[in-house]
């Protein structure tokens, strides 16, 4: 049973709500069953006892006490994050928590008669100190037996809260080849290539089989390439410059192109189609729409926890977009499912003429995912 | 007939500037690559045939075409790929070309053309009854030849024009247009409101010495005192 759970993504307040009512009543059913039982129990035990209303209060108190030292328990292993993690890191803070919240249980227990002398006789017996070791003992087994229910329960949220993200991360992958794909294949960059490719041929030959060449190696990346959720920086790049460069026969001076990569950089992950994404709304945006055009600056630098992408077209920054920004959506979505919070992506306007896109991915390979996940079926038909 | 090239990629333009040697009635008299220096163009050289692509920088060939004062050349519309135009083209009935050119397609365009009216184009003075005037309401457009409009109603600083069961909103001032379009056609029944006399169904007189008049589509207007006086008096009434 995998007690390890993948980076989760931090759940909305409505399902932390929930999730908070689900624990308490959780807890007031379950110790009440554990005074109900014991109550029963003595019932049946001690028959000649007429005293089961001190009884009954008395497991009342014991489920009280109970409630709190198994919430003190829980307290204790989030605070030192035992239950998300490796289950070798469960054992310290768990026996040492077992034991203390079992001891503050028998404590609670031993130190009632001094309010309630009645008791005295019930609980600290003849031979207290031996009464004071079972009791110890007897609760320190309860609050493991709490502990390890605890423990199960979150286990099995955390399995299918993975399964949903791998599902969804899935689904992003999928949507982003296809967007991609559109974007590669988005008709408007296509038609417009190929019109200026017959263009060429008739007056430039060799540019016009690079043109192709170019062309060809775009739409074999796209269709070949979506599986892994990250690819190296130098692949990625490969792809934009295949882009800019078939751009550049339309645009022709109106783009400028200025690629600055940190050689450190090139063997970092990236999403696939990240950087694409974000040059294909650069010019469309920041070169396409401008009667003069500009330039589009291409700045990758390796930091020693982030790869930063830096992106930078003429601005200013227009507040309601024509056709929208393509495909950013579902790059920032892939990005929460890889990365949770860690990777960034920012998008804002520098001394009112430049547009900046900047984007932070934190340089590790996510994990081959831990739980068995049949492969799907292939992704292009 | 004379046209221009308005394309912001130099090689779509030449492109089609070679696929058009094989038309020798037509005669490319310019390159533009953007809607200033379209406009620019046209005012300078009065093109009869446009050829206008619609993803321009800055100005989209749909507002280009709203900034050109009336009459407007013909159109051929082209474009790469691009879903709401098309839909407009399509929906709008206009004559469209998707890039790369295809040859026959071309071909059928300017055949179409040929079929097609040819108004004078001066920019100034009464506009003939077939020229036509390019209307754009959101996502819809329509060239209107002048004898179709039935209705203009001054609505603030703009008027809406009425035509077929259309009743977009023009960008212009109602005085402006009165000034364009042609006296033996068209007459002011009020402060507000122009009407295409060859529209007029039926007229009845109405409260005070004013006139209402029944349009075709159903519209009904109310000429004003002295309009109707002025009305009676150009009609021998």
């Amino acid at each position: 049973m995998p007690v390890t759970a993948p980076p989760v993504s931090a759940p909305s307040r409505a399902s932390r709500w929930r999730g908070h009512r689900r624990y308490w009543r959780a807890q007031l059913l379950g110790w009440g069953v554990v005074g109900t039982v014991f109550f029963a129990q003595d019932l049946l035990a001690a028959k000649e006892r007429v005293n089961h209303a001190g009884t009954a209060g008395f497991l009342v108190y014991f489920a009280l006490c109970g409630i709190g030292a198994s919430h003190m328990l829980r307290c204790w292993m989030q605070w030192r994050g035992a239950i998300v993690g490796r289950w070798q890191r469960l054992v310290g803070p768990g026996l040492t928590g077992v034991f203390g919240a079992g001891l503050f249980l028998a404590g609670a227990v031993f130190a009632l008669p001094l309010a309630v002398p009645v008791a005295r006789a019930d609980l600290w017996t003849d031979k207290p100190a031996a009464a004071f070791g079972g009791m110890l003992g007897f609760c320190a087994l309860l609050c493991l037996g709490w502990l390890l229910l605890y423990l199960g329960y979150q286990s099995v949220q955390a399995y299918q809260q993975a399964l949903v993200e791998r599902v969804r991360l899935d689904a992003a992958l999928k949507d982003a080849e296809l967007r991609a794909l559109r974007g590669q294949l988005n008709p408007h960059f296509l038609f417009n290539a190929l019109n200026v490719v017959r263009r060429l041929a008739a007056t430039d030959p060799s540019r016009t089989r690079q043109a192709i060449t170019q062309l060809a190696s775009l739409l074999r990346d796209t269709l070949n390439g979506g599986d892994a959720p990250t690819v190296k920086v130098s692949a990625e790049l490969r792809q934009v410059e295949a882009y800019l460069d078939l751009e550049k026969l339309r645009f022709e001076e109106r783009l400028e192109v200025v690629v600055d990569c940190d050689p450190a950089a090139l063997g970092r992950p990236v999403p696939p189609f990240s950087v694409l994404t974000l040059v294909e709304n650069a010019v469309k945006h920041g070169i396409a729409s401008k009667i003069a055009g500009g330039r589009l600056g291409i700045r990758i630098v390796a930091e020693p926890e982030l790869t930063v992408v830096r992106i930078t077209n003429p601005g200013p920054l227009d507040g309601a977009p024509r056709q929208g920004r393509v495909g950013l959506p579902n790059l920032r979505e892939r990005m929460r499912l890889l990365y949770g919070e860690r990777a960034t992506l920012t998008i804002g306007c520098e001394d009112g003429a430049t547009v900046v896109s900047e984007l932070k991915i934190p340089n590790e390979w996510p994990l081959v995912h831990p739980l068995v996940v049949e492969p799907g079926p292939a992704r292009i038909s | 007939m004379r046209a221009l090239i308005i394309d912001d990629e130099r090689l779509a333009r030449e492109e089609l500037r070679a696929l058009l040697a094989a038309h020798p009635e037509i005669e490319v008299v310019g390159e533009a690559a953007n809607g200033p220096q379209a406009q620019a163009r046209i005012t300078e050289l009065r093109p009869e045939l446009l050829f206008l692509d619609i993803q321009m920088p800055e100005q989209t060939g749909f507002e280009l075409l709203g900034a050109l004062e009336p009459p407007l050349p013909q159109v051929i519309f082209v474009t790469a790929y691009d879903r709401f135009a098309l839909q407009a083209f399509e929906s709008n009935a206009l004559d469209y070309l998707v890039k790369p050119v295809e040859p026959e397609r071309l071909a059928r365009a300017l055949a179409r053309l040929a079929l097609a009216e040819k108004p004078p184009l001066s920019a100034e003075g009464p506009l003939a009854a077939e020229a036509r005037v390019f209307v754009r309401d959101g996502d819809r457009c329509w060239f209107v030849p002048v004898r179709d409009l039935v209705l203009l109603e001054a609505d603030g600083s703009a008027t809406r024009v009425y035509f077929g069961r259309e009743k977009p909103l023009l960008a212009r001032a109602l005085t402006v247009l009165e000034a364009r379009l042609p006296t033996d056609r068209f007459f002011r029944i009020n402060r507000s409101q122009i009407v295409n006399l060859q529209c007029i169904e039926s007229i009845e007189p109405w409260f005070s010495r004013s006139l209402r008049a029944k349009l075709t589509g159903g519209l009904e207007v109310e000429f004003s005192r002295r309009q109707a006086l002025a009305f009676r008096e150009t009609q021998g009434l």
